[in-house]
């Protein structure tokens, strides 16, 4: 029986099959979190307009009275006693957590942490009372150089260090040996600016208070979440219900709960009625914060430009309130800086700091720091050794028939192609030799176009401790059709499409009779949800294999009603048949009518019903990896960086849909790229944000974005659909493909910098600054 | 505060209401018109996610202020589709090319694709249009297709060359 389950023939899966989820999207009929009808109060909050300062008085004498304010609620009102060990960061790792309230009692640690909640009759009049409450703050330096942080005033007093979390590798003394001795030693900083994440729907929350506490959010993952809040508030889970409709975009932003939602479920049982709170676009510029992070990252070659070692010494700024455990950040740029190479030797020292800015959340690949390290610095390697960077890379990158390859982290790679992605890639490219005569010619009309690469490896669908699994319950309801219940969220991750591909071809139904569930703990049990790339993997491999179990119970059934044997019999549009020709058959409905309306007829050994559950886990880390180039052309006069084109050839194993997986990829890159040009959340030395409003903050436009052309490896995995994650790739691999494209551009101008953003004002700066030194570009 | 009897067309049903001179046609049409595929994406203008159709032209509706709406024929997300939710040629083209994702972004993008669209706009000056729209999800790569789409059938005339 198993192999005849084996046999569903693929008609979905693998192709690019139009998504569930546009009609209600495209017609206005998507129900995100402010579109959900529910009578509620509106929350405004009063937040920190420091960075860092005691608080002296808070007065909301007047505020309280203004007509339409029911409520206005501080530190005391909310966490009265001691009440300020809140395990902020969902404390799924042992890190260093400093005491902390949801709302500033003592002292606030960043311009915009929440001091108090303003309920009101609409969220103007809310506005109108938080405007009215009168912060008293003594400004105390705040610490704002994530570099400096350690030699700075203690942002945590109860911590004693501003040293969130660092570690050094075991072997740092026979690494630095290496480099000691090494003929070449090639060193490259990289400095990385603020991100912010910026969803295009902000963070909000409806509570309904009650027996049993409901709250609706933009989140990423319900389950989860409860867990942390049944924590946090102390009161069972089962008293909680968390559920998420239509979310518009996370991105790891709304994995995690930040301290003012903790308020607002804290106001909401406090006040005993319905909120609303729906951020606005200037609170979600500064809520939070990802990717300031510094290194400098070092090669150690032989004489004939072996790899000896690297190193990574690498920085970053946690803020005040590190929502993202630090260490867990740190680990995954250590595991994964050795990258897709042979490598002898590799480590990272991190050591990463506290300071008065917003917290650290999860972004899109949160450790790609480690890729835009490593691939940068082996440009810069290439260069110093005088061979073309591509060429430099094939002679050291790992190829499939390596493998299984030991890292010299203690890591293995199983099972990735990062050779052959980056040999498909030149191929679409159309190889070096003609892109650098091209580049010399277009130099000769003194246009400065300029190639990056960048290759790496993905640890994706981790799956450890509470990662370990994810869940699925299908059931075939008495007409036939399909109703499936998923632990996984969606944020655009079209799951109500690729999950319903996999049942499809399962149960040999059409898609319209399948429909896919989740963002609700009230349908199903533990689970992650959206994160870490593991949703086609670790959910898609649940629902597969309860599917299976689906599929035999049909057969089962089916055998009965044809009088074969489940082995006998094959499952395709909607009906059940015997195999071979004029074999009898009978259709799924109504198998699915007898298993609940038939059951007198069955006999003793099947169980009624079509139904099964599956939760399941894969082995511990599932690898991707991908192989990007990056064209790109810098106007010297302008300091612009136009993209001109982008090759991305990635392996993800088996592709459930490929216009699902292009999809991701390509907003990805889009973030990539404007990571590297456009996006910069700038503090000044006082610690105010700078970029507040779209205005100041850019994102980029439809003409910044190049038309990605896409390759396709497609290595199985060892689970049960053969997906590998392809969520995050593309965020952590275009960085280092654009700051390599734009070295390559200014060669002639030896401008080769890694400190970003790679924005106009700072190129031309680089360009007039080599100019002055005597650099000279050809003449022509 | 005080309140304001203004009356416009929306969807093409008369709407009257009273509003207060300092809400926002966006926050008029999500709360008191339940026209909810109007999205806040930023209420500062830039986003382009609460983009509205007022008097045939494509404009957004956190920069109005509700007074400004009276006697104005507005038309949002929920009129483009067919009662019967068969897809407007934009919507479906939208979806064909997998240009959207998490959806935040697309009711606004629909409304300045059917402008352009009745517009008879060629391919470049729908791109032109859709720089005034953020996405987040996409990378723009379907909406580019979209583009080209609509280009090539409403433009197709008066096109010399590519
Ligand atoms: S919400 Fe109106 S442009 Fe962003
Ligand atoms: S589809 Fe998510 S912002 Fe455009």
């Amino acid at each position: 029986m198993a192999e005849a389950r084996f046999t569903a023939p693929q008609r979905f899966v693998g192709e690019p099959v139009l998504r569930k989820e546009d009609q209600r999207l495209l017609t206005g009929q998507g129900r995100y979190i402010d579109d959900l009808d529910i009578t509620t109060l509106h929350v405004a909050f009063v937040r920190s307009t420091v960075a860092a300062g005691r608080i002296v008085s808070i007065d909301a004498t007047e505020a309280r009275a203004l007509p339409g304010v029911h409520a206005v609620y501080t530190a005391e009102d909310l966490c009265p006693g001691d009440m300020t060990r809140v395990p902020y960061s969902c404390g799924f790792m042992d890190s260093l957590e400093p005491e902390a309230s949801f709302l500033a009692h003592d002292e606030v640690r960043y311009v915009g942490d929440p001091i108090a909640v303003v309920i009101a009759d609409d969220r103007y009049i809310a506005e109108d009372g938080a405007e009215l409450v009168e912060v008293d703050y003594d400004p105390i330096d705040a610490v704002v150089d994530h570099l400096e942080a350690e030699r700075q005033r203690i942002v945590h007093p109860d911590l004693g260090t501003n040293v969130a979390y660092s570690a050094e590798p075991a072997d740092m003394g026979e690494l630095e040996e290496i480099f000691a001795a090494a003929p070449i030693v090639v060193e490259h900083i990289i400095d990385q600016q603020r991100h912010s994440i910026s969803p295009m729907e902000t963070r909000g929350m409806i509570v309904v208070p009650g027996q049993e506490l409901t709250i609706h959010a933009s989140i990423q993952n319900p389950q989860f979440l409860r867990a942390y809040i049944a924590k946090v508030f102390e009161i069972p889970e089962t008293s909680i219900r968390v559920a998420c409709g239509d979310v518009g975009g996370a991105f790891g932003m709304k994995f995690f709960l930040h301290r003012d939602e903790l308020a607002v479920i804290a106001a909401a049982r406090r006040f005993g009625r319905a909120i609303r709170w729906i951020e606005d676009r200037v609170e979600n510029l500064s809520a939070s914060h990802a990717r300031r992070e510094w290194g400098r990252a070092r090669m150690a070659l032989s004489a004939e430009g072996d790899i000896l070692a690297t190193h990574l010494d690498y920085r970053a700024d946690c803020g005040a309130y590190p929502l993202l455990p630090p260490e867990s950040n740190a680990m995954n740029v250590t595991l994964m800086f050795q990258g897709p190479y042979r490598i002898a030797r590799s480590g990272v020292s991190a050591c990463m700091t506290f300071t008065n800015t917003p917290p650290l959340v999860a972004y899109r690949g949160p450790w790609m720091f480690e890729t835009l390290a490593r691939e940068s610095l082996i440009d810069a390697a290439a260069e110093r050794l005088g061979v073309d960077p591509v060429a430099f890379r094939r002679r050291h990158v790992i190829g499939l028939a390596e493998q299984p390859f030991s890292y010299a982290s203690g890591a293995v790679l199983t099972g990735v192609t990062p050779a052959e992605a980056l040999d498909k890639a030149l191929e679409k490219l159309g190889g070096i030799d003609a892109f650098r005569e091209m580049q010399a010619r277009a130099r000769m009309d003194g246009r400065y176009i300029g190639l990056g690469t960048s290759v790496y490896v993905e640890p994706t669908s981790f799956a450890f401790v509470d990662f370990a699994t994810e869940a699925a319950d299908i059931r075939i309801d008495p007409t036939g059709r399909v109703e499936v219940t998923v632990t996984l969220s969606s944020q655009g991750h079209s799951i109500e499409t690729t999950m319903a591909q996999i049942v499809a071809d399962e149960l040999g139904v059409e898609l319209d009779n399948v429909v896919i569930r989740f963002g609700d703990t009230a349908l199903i049990g533990w689970g992650i949800g959206a994160s870490g790339s593991r949703q086609a993997v670790i959910g898609g491999g649940a629902v597969k294999r309860a599917a299976e179990t689906v599929r035999g119970q049909v057969f089962e059934i089916a055998a009965h009603l044809l009088q074969t044997q489940p082995e006998m019999l094959s499952l395709r549009g909607g009906m059940i048949e015997t195999r071979g020709d004029g074999g009898a058959s009978v259709s799924l409905a109504e198998v699915a009518r007898t298993a609940y309306f038939g059951t007198e007829s069955l006999p003793e050994h099947i169980n009624p019903g079509l139904q099964a559950h599956n939760r399941y886990r894969p082995a511990p880390i599932t690898f991707s990896n991908a192989a990007h180039f990056c064209v790109c052309e810098v106007d010297i006069d302008t300091g612009l960086t136009r993209i001109l084109r982008w090759i991305g050839v990635e392996d993800c194993g088996v592709m459930l849909n490929p216009a699902v997986v292009e999809g991701q990829i390509a907003g990805g890159v889009a973030q990539g790229i404007s990571g590297v040009l456009f996006e910069n959340a700038v503090y000044d030395e006082y610690g105010n944000p700078q970029a507040g409003t779209y205005k100041d903050y850019l994102l980029p436009l439809i003409t910044d974005m190049p038309e990605i052309e896409f390759g396709h490896l497609c290595t199985p995995s060892d689970t049960p659909t053969g997906a590998r994650g392809v969520g995050e790739g593309g965020a952590i691999v275009a960085p280092a493909a654009v700051v390599n494209a734009v070295a390559d551009a200014l060669t002639p101008f030896a401008v080769r910098s890694a400190i970003l953003p790679l924005s106009p004002d700072r190129l031309l700066e680089l360009i007039s600054a080599a100019s002055s030194a005597g650099v000279q570009p050809p003449q022509h | 505060m005080s309140s304001h009897p203004i009356s416009f067309t929306l969807n093409g049903a008369a709407t009257a209401l009273e509003v207060e001179p300092r809400w926002t046609l966006l926050d008029v049409l999500r709360r008191q018109c339940g026209t909810t595929g109007v999205h806040a994406g930023c209420e500062h203008g830039v986003c382009g996610a609460c983009t509205i159709i007022v008097d045939d032209v494509a404009v957004r509706a956190c920069l109005m202020l509700a007074p400004q709406a009276d006697g104005c024929e507005i038309r949002t997300v929920e009129s483009v589709a067919e009662p019967d939710g068969t897809l407007h040629r934009v919507q479906r083209a939208m979806r064909e090319e997998f240009s959207l994702q998490c959806g935040f972004c697309t009711p606004g993008v629909v409304m300045t694709l059917v402008q352009m669209d009745e517009a008879g706009a060629d391919e470049d000056a729908v791109v032109e249009a859709l720089t005034g729209h953020l996405c987040r999800c996409t990378g723009y790569q379907g909406m580019k297709r979209v583009a080209r789409r609509l280009g090539q059938a409403t433009g197709a005339e008066d096109r010399q060359d590519g």
